[in-house]
């Protein structure tokens, strides 16, 4: 049962956060709001800030500069309620090699304070994780993915409120990834919130919320929908015609009111637009289509792979930060 | 109230979650535990078994001329000492012998003196020269040593028997003394018989008598009285015998310068009596056993202590505290060191256990181990080895267990400095290092310098060696000196400890 102690919905508040480690910036002026019980994606390249970001959340660093307040408080100042009601799984594997899988659960739960009655608590998260017919294997004896899913298993041993997974699904097959992000819906309908780092940037569709990283800075936070608007400037459609289509006719095309731009695909009876919003769009444009006597093949929304979304935005910010020096 | 409760008990889950994770991973490495165990235990039983307590004896080589005057009595001396002697013979080539001693063909080669009759009729002594190639400074004491009690042995042989000669001339002297008592009661009875002319005829010739004793007695005694080591019974019979001969000189004198044939008789007889009692007291000298004489005194010692340990018995406890002082430093050191490496310390960061929490249910982990190990091998030394057990258990237990709890001090403290697994290593091989040449393990303290002592008491190890010790061996109580200064040393590397791990886990 997932308890709000908090006054509002915003669960976490950042501000202008820095960070510098050794006289580099990890992360700089990061500014952004995650309300309760969503996944929250956070995006980016290897190197981009990332972990740096979960550790000044969890309160392994504290900030160089600007404001930041999770739970309601400042994580270097987390009491010990606060730190029961936080999961964090860590990038990379770190249990002991050398106990089972239960052991290893077992001194979680006992880190986290758990009844010494936890049997049946440890058994529906193994079952949850599908390690219970493995729990009497060494931690060692796993596979890469079976580590990842003990490591989830131990972050989540406590039922905490606010989940940190560093790159979970790092290294996994898909099928894998794919059961892990079902396990942190689940999370999410519980009540729960997730800030989860990935490099997979399809996986950005998973999420409720993304905030994009690049070069320590946090350049965009929207929804899956709202990152595609902001790289594209709006929702794709494809247009193909059986006639080519002529200057007039595309002129006529950017002079319709939800269009935004309009280019040329690979043949001359095919066009790419930018509109608004593609579900009101695509009706007027077959109406169009039949008022200029074309026999329209497809006038259908394109969906671009968020790879290219991200791209575009990363090339957007490059652009702006050139524009400014 | 409730809430507090529930805080305090979950403090204690968490605490506890450390003993049975490191203690399963600990034993999930039998190898490990095998090592652990019989490892200490078998070094112990070779050092026992293999220990030789006497050294063997040196092979040495005398450079001496045959017609040396000493050849015979330094053979006869190197014989009686066979143990720490091995004679090679001799021979009048010096270079030859102390090649053969390069060569590593003998240990030692003595010169002896060439002519060491007119050296010391020259009034000086006369040298005998020992030559070794030891580099170790303890074996090249031992062999300094061996030299000067055999030289001393070789002096006390030649005084010997210089009295054995002393001995047999005053048999000579026992003749004239016969003469002497005889002509005393001739010259009594000579006065008793109103003969002035044979009076004194036989106080004339108990003159002569009495002035060959002088000289006979005296030389022999002259030389006997100035012996360094002549016994205060013997000085004292010697005394009587000079006190006795000048009064009886002066009774006779005295005697002399009136009439001999008025004399009191009563005078000669007392000089008789006197006479008698010097023959007595000279049969005493007589039987004194010349080796008594030259060697008055010998040693014996007697340990007073409830056992005499063997080699051993001594070195186990101090074998046992070094053992489990350098198993539990090396344990904590590894242990906070390998949380980093696996990224634990992380989980711990970012989970509400405290630095207080981890650090108590890591020393409880250890201490546990530390303790089980500690029983096993004390079981392998007290019945197995023998060693003697003379004080009380919970004694034993008390300082087996303060010298682990500083150990994991320094253990963790070494953990909480070091950035990787080896640097942990190499500093608790300084630590064991540092203890087997500082904690009295290998020397006495009071053979160190008093700045380097200050090291040695901030060692466990030092504390460890002298209480259990004193514990096992001799049967006494704790020193709470002792025990105070180790548990000192134990609480202030804790805090040292848990100040530096509550750096490490603080936000950064």
């Amino acid at each position: 049962m997932v308890t709000n102690t908090t006054s509002d919905h915003i669960i976490i508040k950042a501000n202008e956060l820095t960070k510098e480690l050794g006289g580099q910036v990890a992360v700089r002026d990061l500014t952004f709001e995650i309300p309760r019980g969503v996944v929250f994606g956070l995006i980016g390249p290897s190197g981009a800030g990332k972990t740096t970001t979960i550790r000044l959340l969890t309160g392994i660093y504290a900030p160089t500069a600007g404001e930041l307040t999770v739970l309601g408080r400042r994580p270097s100042f987390f009491t010990r309620r606060e730190r029961e009601r936080i999961g964090y799984m860590a990038q990379f594997f770190n249990l002991y090699p050398d106990l089972t899988v239960w052991e290893n659960l077992n001194f979680s739960a006992s880190l986290y304070g758990l009844s010494p009655r936890r049997g049946k608590r440890l058994n529906e998260l193994l079952e949850f994780v599908e390690l219970k017919e493995h729990k009497s294997k060494r931690a060692r004896e796993l596979s890469g993915g079976m580590q990842r899913r003990l490591n989830l298993a131990a972050t989540l041993v406590h039922e905490p409120d606010l989940i940190f997974l560093d790159e979970p699904t790092t290294g996994l097959d898909p099928i894998l990834r794919e059961k892990l992000w079902g396990a942190f819906r689940r999370l999410r309908d519980e009540g729960r919130t997730l800030l989860v780092t990935t490099q997979y940037m399809g996986e950005a569709v998973a999420c409720d919320l993304i905030g994009v990283l690049s070069d320590q800075r946090l350049i965009q936070v929207a929804t899956p929908q709202g990152l595609r608007h902001a790289a594209l400037g709006g929702d794709v459609i494809d247009l193909v015609a059986e006639e080519n289509l002529s200057y007039q006719q595309l002129q006529e095309l950017r002079l319709l009111p939800f269009v935004r731009h309009v280019a040329r695909l690979a043949g001359d009876n095919s066009v790419r637009l930018i509109v608004d919003e593609a579900g009101a769009a695509s009706p007027v444009l077959s109406e169009w289509g039949r008022a200029q006597q074309l026999t329209l093949k497809t006038v259908e929304e394109y969906v671009p792979p968020f790879d290219e979304v991200f791209v575009t935005l990363i090339k957007q910010q490059k652009q702006q930060e050139q524009k400014r020096d | 109230m409730i809430e507090f409760f529930r805080s305090i008990f979950r403090s204690i889950i968490r605490t506890l979650a450390f003993p049975r994770k490191e203690i399963v991973e600990v034993l999930r490495q039998p190898r490990l535990v095998v090592t652990l165990i019989l490892g200490p235990f078998l070094i112990l039983l070779v050092v026992g078994l293999g220990y030789r307590s006497e050294r063997p004896p040196l092979r040495t080589l005398f450079v001496m001329a045959e017609d040396n005057s000493l050849k015979k009595s330094i053979e006869d001396i190197v014989k009686l000492n066979s143990m720490h002697l091995d004679y090679l013979g001799s021979t009048s080539d010096q270079a030859s012998a102390l090649q053969q001693l390069h060569r590593n063909e003998v240990d030692l080669v003595v010169i002896a003196p060439e002519r060491p009759d007119e050296t010391i009729q020259a009034n000086q002594q006369a040298t005998f020269t020992v030559y070794h190639r030891e580099i170790d400074p303890t074996q090249a004491a031992y062999v300094t040593y061996l030299a000067r009690a055999y030289v001393e042995e070789a002096n006390r042989e030649l005084l010997r028997s210089l009295t054995l000669q002393g001995q047999s001339g005053a048999s000579d002297v026992e003749i004239v003394l016969t003469e002497a008592r005889q002509a005393s009661g001739a010259w009594r009875e000579a006065v008793q018989r109103r003969d002035d002319s044979a009076a004194r005829q036989q106080h004339d010739k108990l003159q002569d008598s009495l002035g060959q004793l002088e000289v006979a007695l005296g030389t022999s005694l002259a030389m006997l009285g100035n012996l360094s080591g002549t016994p205060t019974t013997s000085r004292g019979n010697l005394e009587v015998l000079r006190t006795d001969l000048n009064d009886l000189r002066q009774n006779t004198e005295s005697a002399a310068a009136s009439d001999p044939g008025a004399i009191d008789v009563q005078k000669i007889s007392a000089i008789e009596a006197q006479l008698v009692e010097l023959e007595t007291t000279l049969e005493e000298f007589q039987q004194l056993d010349s080796q008594v004489l030259v060697s008055p005194f010998r040693s014996e010692a007697k340990s007073a202590a409830a056992v005499e340990p063997r080699f051993t018995d001594f070195f186990a406890p101090a074998v046992l505290i070094l053992l489990l002082q350098h198993l539990i430093v090396t344990f904590a050191a590894l242990s906070l060191v390998r949380d980093r490496r696996l990224g634990i310390v992380e989980v711990f960061r970012s989970s509400p256990v405290s630095s207080l929490e981890i650090l108590v249910g890591k020393y409880l982990s250890y201490l546990l181990l530390g303790g089980f190990l500690a029983a096993l091998l004390t079981f392998g030394l007290v019945y197995l080895l023998r060693v003697p057990m003379l004080g009380r258990w919970p004694d034993y237990i008390a300082t087996v267990t303060l010298v682990l709890f500083a150990a994991l001090g320094i253990g963790f403290v070494i953990s909480l400095l070091s950035q990787t697994d080896s640097q942990a290593v190499q500093y608790s091989m300084i630590i064991l290092l540092a203890s087997v040449f500082l904690s009295g393990f290998l020397m006495n303290l009071l053979l160190l310098q008093d700045w380097v002592r200050v090291i040695s008491w901030s060692l466990p190890a030092t504390y460890g060696i002298a209480l259990l010790q004193n514990v096992a061996l001799r049967g006494e109580a704790l020193n709470p000196l002792y025990l105070a200064g180790l548990g000192l040393l134990g609480v202030s590397l804790f805090l040292v400890a848990y100040l530096l791990l509550r750096k490490t886990l603080a936000a950064r």
